[in-house]
């Protein structure tokens, strides 16, 4: 079996590692730290055509199902957000949106401003109703700290049937693995439970976990932590690594290689007095003015050396790509599609 | 409505200015937008010595001194009183600094040598190559906080002080200013003012609220940069022993550095842009002194407008000058000076105003505090900041819900609420300007919806312009943004622009 | 430090364990004392509750900047100003007396002269002399003939954990001349381990490594679950984690894998004496998991975490104990 290493743990690098198991591949993902992917509020604004059917396959889940179509929802500071793919709860069907909604936040917590949504939502003619819930969890801790167990969620159900909408616009408090107490949530206060779109929070950190997960569920080996040093490359071919991660490095052998490791924000590009720059010091950047754009140059997804080669087994994919077309919001689509492509880039060997 | 005086202009100087008729008399100041607008707000934050001007400038040198010295006895709390140090290095002139020397002490401006390795122990990060070392009373001042608690002051003796109203005409009759025109973005405030006298305090602004009296203020507009860098890099002052020249000065502000200055004339009052190589003159400059300051972050360039006086650049005088014209004879207009003369400045304009007046009291301010004493007594770390940040103020702000809402300045939502309370504060600039929320490294990618959520809250204000002038405000100065503060604009798009679909400058 | 690389991207509060505990209110967070109170003149202001914090590292290897956020936090707890907690002020004293952080009672020392030094470390040498016992035999059932030195305290760690630098460095001089008889310094507390790779210098290993390939038994019965402490997987090396698992696999224990193995007990940093209840909170909230799970019991590698696991009512295993148990 052809060994392929996967260098990142976004969206990128689990779908493409994801995609090279199911073709067959043993698949080493090696990644640290926190992905773009969970800074992300966890929604895809659009799905591309060229993958929708894999995608949707991915992200299926029996523990937090997507819905697709053109949907609607609200951020947490109560501005609209479109999407094509979200969570359950996080979106309701275009069209179909309340006209009322109580808008629920921690008191003096950042998970949901419930002033600033209220105001917002109240001028764009969706009639808010403030609701604040009980229970007070510090600016700094995660709401997802105070809502762990049965009891919180009774007291917040209990609290909720006291508003009059029929839909109720809650924080982002729920992981992965507790993602299905929204459904009893609904059941047990009897409202609509909608979650408020936020970035750097709990519904971008499940997107990547469940991402992760369904990597390993299809026998990705799983390196977190890890950093790749560097890469054995001879002339146009890569043929190992060397991986680190706290006091040990271990040099591994690979037939391919994805380098999926994301933008300058999550350090998977250098940005210094040069512009954009590649860590590994060997491929060639686009560099731009909007580092948003910037990234490794490439041909039909495959990196290009310094000197000048396409790499024959080492494609890119994502953020760390650049982009001539990349938007703020829609980064998490980009990534896939250019994974998938990756993807297919790679076993066009 | 009647006030026997009219202050236009709410930076260091008019609001000195109200501070002293307040103590003698009565008062109305009107600021167009915040208070420190104009150069307050976008100056080096430097309490000079007096040093940097004795060669050239001995006159203001000596008032700087002097002042150096008053606003210490005076406002404490919101003077970091680091030192200075000025140092050579061996590409500088080595003769200057014995006349630098020579003019400190003939300029009264307290100056002391130190040996270069003195001065590498008193400064760990000062290069090695330091040839010569002067040690002067140079301190980091807070203009914002300063500028507020004369405001506060002031009001306290009686004045009336509003920020977000500007003077948009005046008439005049028989060589008098009689009847002056308000433009007040709250409402209240009858629209028409007639005051016995006008002083225009304006400074940039200067020359247009003279010529809505026909009068003329011979005045030129120089422009600064500065950069900010995160972090305290250095423990003084330091400047550079030489003849003042760009990026000659380095000064450690509550949690940043600010590097400083440039000079180039201005075309308007609101010409402050920074360009590119500004701040590669400021680095260059400053990291000769201080190496290390070149591996530092970025934060944010602002830029400030100087009214000067006569034709303006770096060779003009930092003094200042009254101007009363015939064409109208109850208006006074003051241009020139420096934050750190701004007490001098307010206390001979306000003499002139009380002789014209008949009002024979003496001036107060050099002799009043403006706030607490520079240390409390077994105060904790976080009362001690508040101290720092508000003086008097300090003592209305909630100490039980210590619940901190900008990290990067570890700023408490009970300041927020307490700014709120007090009455100035209409957009969440404002709010910053005043509990620095929003001025650390994030630049308030972090803590902008917080503090406006506490606004919407207490204010029912209508949050969605507030916030794009704050993000707007805040893009001006991360232009230029590279390397790591690069990265944090990125983010910050990601969330404003990506999520909230919030536009700010391209 | 590479202070200046924060984006305020708010990855270390939300990978941090004590603050995503109901009991870790009064932690400011890594990103106020590992960051931002550091800017400040005065580095102290945060006060004690910048000690709620064991130590974990999560909020590292969150970080997608890469920042050493560990390193600055200890840093800052370095500059407090003020009198230790209790429990530290006892610990300290526990040290300064007899050169351990609890009270000794283990007593099968074996001074022989042997090239490897086997070095429990207090907890193994106090509180859970049983597993520092399997440990042996465990190495003597593998050849590896040690001794267990008297002369050997306190790693230090602990101490410089509170800011009691002096005192840390006194031990690091002694226990240097210790170990300078031995070729070989093994452990069985990963908080030793880094200690002595990482401040002494010296190659220790932990347990798991000297385990990594061997041909081990175990008799235990039903599925177990894995506390892989911290300072192992994000101390020593993220690669122990599965060696942990594979050892224990490979000796027929059937393991049960989850998402949170690695996730803090709450028994590092100072904690266990300095903040009992947020220490208990975090252990709890494990136990939780373990007894939904439905597993027998929890294996791990680390004395602070058997300790406070233990306490808490979870049946722990260190892996001397899980290999060397006989039905």
């Amino acid at each position: 079996m052809s060994r392929a290493l996967v260098v990142g743990n976004g969206a990128a690098g689990y779908f493409s590692a994801w995609l090279l198991r199911k073709r067959g591949w043993e698949v080493i993902l090696v990644g640290r730290g926190t992905p773009s992917t969970a800074l992300s509020t966890g929604c895809l604004r659009s799905l591309p055509d060229i993958c929708r059917a894999e995608i949707s396959e991915f992200l299926d889940s029996e523990a937090m199902p997507p819905v697709t179509g053109r949907r609607e929802g609200v951020s947490k500071i109560g501005t609209p957000f479109q999407c094509w793919m979200s969570p359950s709860h996080s979106t309701w069907e275009e069209g179909e949106g309340p006209k009322s909604i109580a808008v629920a936040g921690l008191e003096g917590h950042p998970s949901l401003h419930l002033h600033t949504a209220s105001a917002i939502l109240n001028g764009r003619g969706i009639k808010a109703e403030p609701f604040t819930i009980p229970g007070s969890v510090p600016p700094d801790a995660p709401p997802t700290s105070s809502f762990r167990n049965d009891e919180a969620w009774e007291v917040l159900a209990e609290g909720l049937k006291g508003t009059s909408s029929e839909v109720v616009l809650i924080p982002a408090m729920v992981h992965l693995r507790d993602y299905r107490r929204l459904d009893r949530l609904e059941v047990r206060c009897g409202r609509k439970v909608l979650e408020a779109i936020s970035p750097l929070s709990a519904p971008g950190q499940r997107l990547a976990d469940l991402m992760c997960s369904r990597a390993a569920e299809a026998g990705v080996t799983i390196w977190d932590g890890r950093k790749v040093t560097a890469l054995d490359v001879q002339v146009d071919a890569m043929r190992g690594a060397t991986v680190a991660g706290g006091m040990e490095a271990r040099d591994i052998k690979v037939d391919a290689a994805i380098v999926a490791t994301g933008s300058p924000v999550v350090d998977g590009l250098d940005l210094n007095e040069r512009g954009i720059c590649d860590p590994f010091s060997r491929f060639l950047v686009v560099r731009s003015n909007d580092p948003l754009r910037g990234g490794y140059d490439s041909s039909n997804n495959m990196l290009l050396t310094i000197d000048g080669r396409v790499m024959k087994n080492l494609a890119g994919a994502g953020d760390c790509l650049a982009s001539k077309k990349r938007q703020y919001g829609s980064g998490l689509t980009e990534s896939l599609e250019s994974a998938y492509l990756a993807v297919r880039a790679l076993e066009g060997l | 409505m009647r006030k026997d005086v009219l202050i236009i202009g709410g930076g260091a100087t008019g609001a000195g200015i109200a501070r002293d008729l307040a103590l003698r008399g009565d008062c109305l100041l009107l600021e167009m937008r915040d208070l420190c607008h104009g150069a307050s707000g976008g100056n080096h934050g430097l309490l000079h010595s007096g040093g940097r001007y004795a060669v050239k400038d001995p006159g203001s040198a000596s008032e700087c001194a002097a002042e150096n010295a008053v606003l210490k006895r005076i406002a404490p709390f919101c003077i970091e009183d680091t030192g200075g140090l000025f140092v050579s290095l061996p590409e500088d002139d080595p003769g200057f600094a014995d006349v630098f020397t020579r003019s400190c002490r003939s300029a009264g401006v307290p100056a002391w040598e130190l040996t270069p390795k003195e001065a590498l122990a008193n400064e760990p990060g000062l290069s090695p190559r330091v040839v010569r070392c002067l040690e002067v009373p140079d301190g980091s001042v807070d203009p914002f906080s300063l500028v507020q608690a004369n405001v506060d002051d002031a009001r306290a003796a009686g004045a009336a002080v509003l920020n977000h109203c500007a003077v948009t005409n005046m008439a005049v009759e028989d060589g008098r200013v009689v009847r002056v025109d308000v433009r007040d973005r709250r409402g209240g405030l009858p629209s028409t003012i007639a005051p016995e006298m006008v002083v225009n305090a304006a400074g940039a602004w200067a020359s247009d609220i003279a010529k809505m009296a026909g009068c003329q203020v011979p005045m030129g507009l120089d422009q600064g940069s500065m950069l900010v860098l995160d972090g305290r890099q250095s423990r003084h002052v330091i400047n550079r022993l030489r003849p003042p020249s760009n990026g000659d000065i380095v000064v450690p502000n509550h949690t940043s550095t600010i590097l400083g200055t440039t000079s180039r004339p201005a075309r308007t009052a609101d010409d402050t842009t920074v360009s590119k190589e500004d701040v590669d003159l400021l680095i260059r400059e400053t990291s000769a002194m201080l190496p290390s300051l070149r591996h530092r972050r970025a934060v944010r360039t602002y830029g400030g407008v100087r009214p000067l006086l006569g034709g303006g650049g770096r060779e003009t005088s930092r003094s200042f000058a009254i101007f009363n014209d015939e064409g109208a004879e109850n208006l006074i207009s003051v241009a020139g000076g420096k934050l750190t003369t701004y007490r001098l400045m307010a206390e001979k304009v306000s003499d002139r105003v009380c002789g014209m007046l008949g009002n024979s009291s003496n001036c107060r301010t050099h002799l009043e505090p403006l706030g607490p004493p520079a240390e409390g007594k077994g105060e904790s770390i976080p009362a001690a900041r508040l101290r720092r940040k508000y003086g008097r103020a300090a003592s209305s702000i909630d100490m039980a819900d210590q619940r901190v809402i900008c990290s990067c300045e570890q700023v408490m939502r009970s300041e927020v609420t307490a700014v709120l309370e007090a009455g100035d504060a209409l957009t969440l600039s404002d709010v910053m300007r005043r509990t620095r929320a929003g001025m650390g490294y994030c630049q308030g990618s972090d803590c902008s919806l917080s503090v406006l959520e506490i606004m919407v809250e207490k204010e029912g204000v209508d949050p969605l312009p507030l916030l794009k002038e704050f993000l707007e405000e805040r893009e001006r100065g991360l232009a230029l943004s590279a390397e790591d503060q690069l990265r944090q604009e990125m983010l910050r798009r990601h969330v404003m622009r990506g999520v909230y679909g919030l536009e700010g400058k391209r | 430090m590479n202070e200046g690389r924060c984006v305020k991207c708010g990855s270390c509060l939300r990978a941090c364990p004590v603050l995503n505990d109901p009991s870790g209110t009064q932690f400011p967070g890594p990103r106020t004392v590992g960051v931002d109170a550091p800017r400040f003149l005065e580095k102290g202001s945060v006060g004690q509750n910048a000690l709620r914090c064991t130590m974990c590292h999560a909020c590292e290897w969150a970080c997608p900047s890469g920042m050493t956020l560990t390193r600055s936090m200890l840093q800052l707890r370095s500059e407090l100003s003020g009198d230790l907690l209790p429990g530290h002020r006892r610990m300290v004293g526990n040290v300064a007396s007899f050169g351990r952080t609890v009270a000794t009672e283990f007593n099968g020392w074996r001074e022989e002269g042997e090239r490897v030094l086997y070095f429990p470390g207090c907890i193994g040498l106090g509180r859970l002399t049983g597993l520092t016992e399997s440990v042996s035999s465990l190495l003597t059932s593998l050849g590896i003939a040690h001794d267990i030195s008297r002369e050997a305290l306190c790693c230090g760690s602990p101490l410089l954990k509170i800011g009691v630098t002096e005192l840390a460095e006194d031990l690091r001089r002694r226990n240097a001349e210790v170990f300078s008889r031995y070729d070989r310094i093994i452990t069985s507390c990963p908080g030793c381990t880094y200690q002595l790779r990482e401040v002494y210098g010296v190659e220790a290993e932990h347990i798991i490594e000297v385990l990594r390939g061997s041909d081990l038994r175990s008799n235990l019965e039903g599925r177990w679950a894995l506390q892989v402490p911290c300072h192992l997987k994000r101390g020593l090396s993220p690669w122990t984690a599965d060696d942990l698992a594979a050892i224990l696999g490979k000796a027929g224990v059937d393991v049960v894998r989850m998402p949170e193995e690695d996730s803090c007990c709450g028994g590092g940093g100072g904690m266990l004496s300095g903040f009992p209840e947020t220490s208990g909170s975090l252990a709890r909230g494990k136990v939780e998991i373990y007894r939904r799970a439905g597993v027998e019991g929890v294996i791990t590698a680390c004395p602070f975490c058997s300790l406070n696991l233990g306490r808490e009512g979870a049946r722990v295993l260190d892996i001397g104990e899980a290999i060397t148990l006989k039905h």
